[in-house]
């Protein structure tokens, strides 16, 4: 997926919102959303939905992915 | 109510059927019988929440109201039947409302808490504060799904609730044993012509009441009377489940082709077929070419969803379009017999609204299995 800008993120979440077949772009979103962060708080919450989805997803190379990520940044 | 107040009435039905008076109609028109049921029939023993062909790929799950308890069935990836309740263990919210396949975690639509198929708790984002997805508070070894005891036989569901019936195998032995020839063999859903719904406004012991006897055939349904009379059938009354066979099973569906039957079967099963009612709420059907068993769902003191599935004994038979014919026949065939059997269940339900009416009587020669379960259902009660 091209490179967003976050308020085209955000349009696409609400528009998928609810919308669990649509998982791993979710995921791929909430993850360039933290790319985009600038604040760590906000960096750990992207991450933390981006795992959600990647786990509905049953992605599990992008799973173990980003449980890396969550447990050097304290989420896990 | 409660079940000082029916001990009376329920100690009229135990002893011989000569002189046992059914169930009383309370047990048929209230809500609180209903209730009494669920509590001391339903949760505290087995009871059929459906089949495994509901769930039939890995990954698929279907939410079950069970009598108001909502449950999970489910076929994990590795392909076993599990049922859970349907709850998250956060803060109770439904987990699935409707079937579909999971190819990861289910989530928690609230708080996203995610629990494996195996019913773990994967993941709980936040719980520590944004981000942080751990707390000491919470401990996933302990607040996985709460599973629920599950026993399948012949594709068909059972669960115990309160997980402190007998185990599952001691349970479905006596069946097993009565439907040694069938238990085993490999059972092929159909493609097309799966089965039927039957919405009842009738309790649920009716309709299983009515399953257990052959009396009713000849004038219920007169369809049979060409090729299945009432001389042709026998009863029988087992641990758990009472019924009736016939001995000149041959239903003609085709002129020319029949289908196809299971392997190795005994010659005694060329013309016979058996009807078992699992108490308290399944019917099984064996025949030589196909099985079939219908699952009560008690929807209300008065209302009853019975839900028929079919299978059969080879994937040719199951699948082919050459028997696709069959099949249709088959099923129409079966939901015609069923449907025979509604204006009965519904007149009985109407019928306990007589204030005379006193649980009624049995004939020692053709009542005896439904007799036997009203005994059962009276002992479940405290009779």
């Amino acid at each position: 997926m091209a490179d967003l800008t976050p308020a085209q993120i955000d349009a696409r979440l609400k528009q998928l919102h609810g919308q669990l077949e649509a998982a791993a772009e979710l995921s791929d979103l909430h993850e360039q959303a933290a790319q985009l962060a600038d604040v760590s708080g906000d960096h750990r919450f992207h991450i933390t939905h981006a795992w959600v989805f990647a786990l509905v997803a049953g992605d599990d190379a992008r799973i173990a992915l980003l449980e890396a990520r969550l447990r050097a940044l304290g989420g896990l | 109510m409660d079940l000082s107040t029916l001990k009376p009435m329920l100690d009229k039905v135990n002893g011989p059927v000569k002189g046992a008076k059914g169930l009383p109609s309370v047990l048929y028109t209230s809500q609180d019988a209903f209730d009494l049921e669920r509590e001391h029939i339903f949760k505290r023993g087995w009871a059929c929440i459906g089949f495994g062909q509901d769930v039939p790929e890995p990954g698929d799950a279907k939410p079950i109201d069970f009598m108001g308890m909502p449950l999970l069935l489910l076929r994990d990836h590795e392909g076993q039947i599990k049922v859970f309740e349907n709850v998250c263990r956060h803060r109770g919210m439904i987990l699935v409302e409707e079937p579909k396949n999971f190819g990861g975690v289910i989530r928690c639509p609230y708080h996203s808490w995610c629990y494996s198929m195996d019913g773990k708790l994967r993941a709980t984002p936040h719980v520590g504060g944004p981000g942080i997805n751990k707390s000491d508070a919470i401990d996933p070894t302990k607040t996985g799904l709460t599973p629920i005891a599950t026993g399948v036989f012949m594709d068909v569901v059972f669960v115990n609730v309160s997980g402190d019936a007998e185990d599952f195998d001691n349970f479905i032995a006596p069946l097993r044993k009565q439907l040694a020839d069938f238990a085993d063999k490999p059972l092929y859903p159909a493609s097309d012509s799966k089965g039927f719904t039957l919405d009842i406004q009738a309790n649920w012991k009716l309709i299983l009441e009515n399953n257990c006897e052959s009396y009713h055939l000849p004038w219920v349904h007169p369809g049979l009377n060409s090729y299945s009379r009432l001389e042709d059938h026998y009863c029988f009354i087992e641990q758990g489940f009472s019924g009736q066979g016939t001995l000149v099973y041959n239903p003609g569906l085709h002129p020319e082709i029949d289908l196809p039957d299971f392997a190795d079967l005994p010659s005694k099963w060329d013309k016979s077929a058996e009807y078992p009612s699992v108490y308290p709420n399944v019917f099984f059907a064996v025949h030589r070419d196909h099985f079939w068993a219908a699952h009560l769902d008690p929807k209300a003191h008065d209302r009853t969803t019975e839900r028929v599935m079919l299978y059969y004994a080879s994937e040719e038979a199951a699948e082919s379009a050459d028997f696709a014919p069959l099949r249709a026949e088959n099923a129409r065939l079966w939901k015609e017999v069923l449907s025979e059997d509604i204006f009965v269940t519904q007149g009985m339900q109407r019928g306990r609204g007589a204030v005379s009416f006193d649980g009624g009587v049995f004939s020692p020669e053709m009542d005896s299995p439904t007799h036997a379960f009203h005994a059962w259902v009276a002992q479940r009660l405290g009779g």
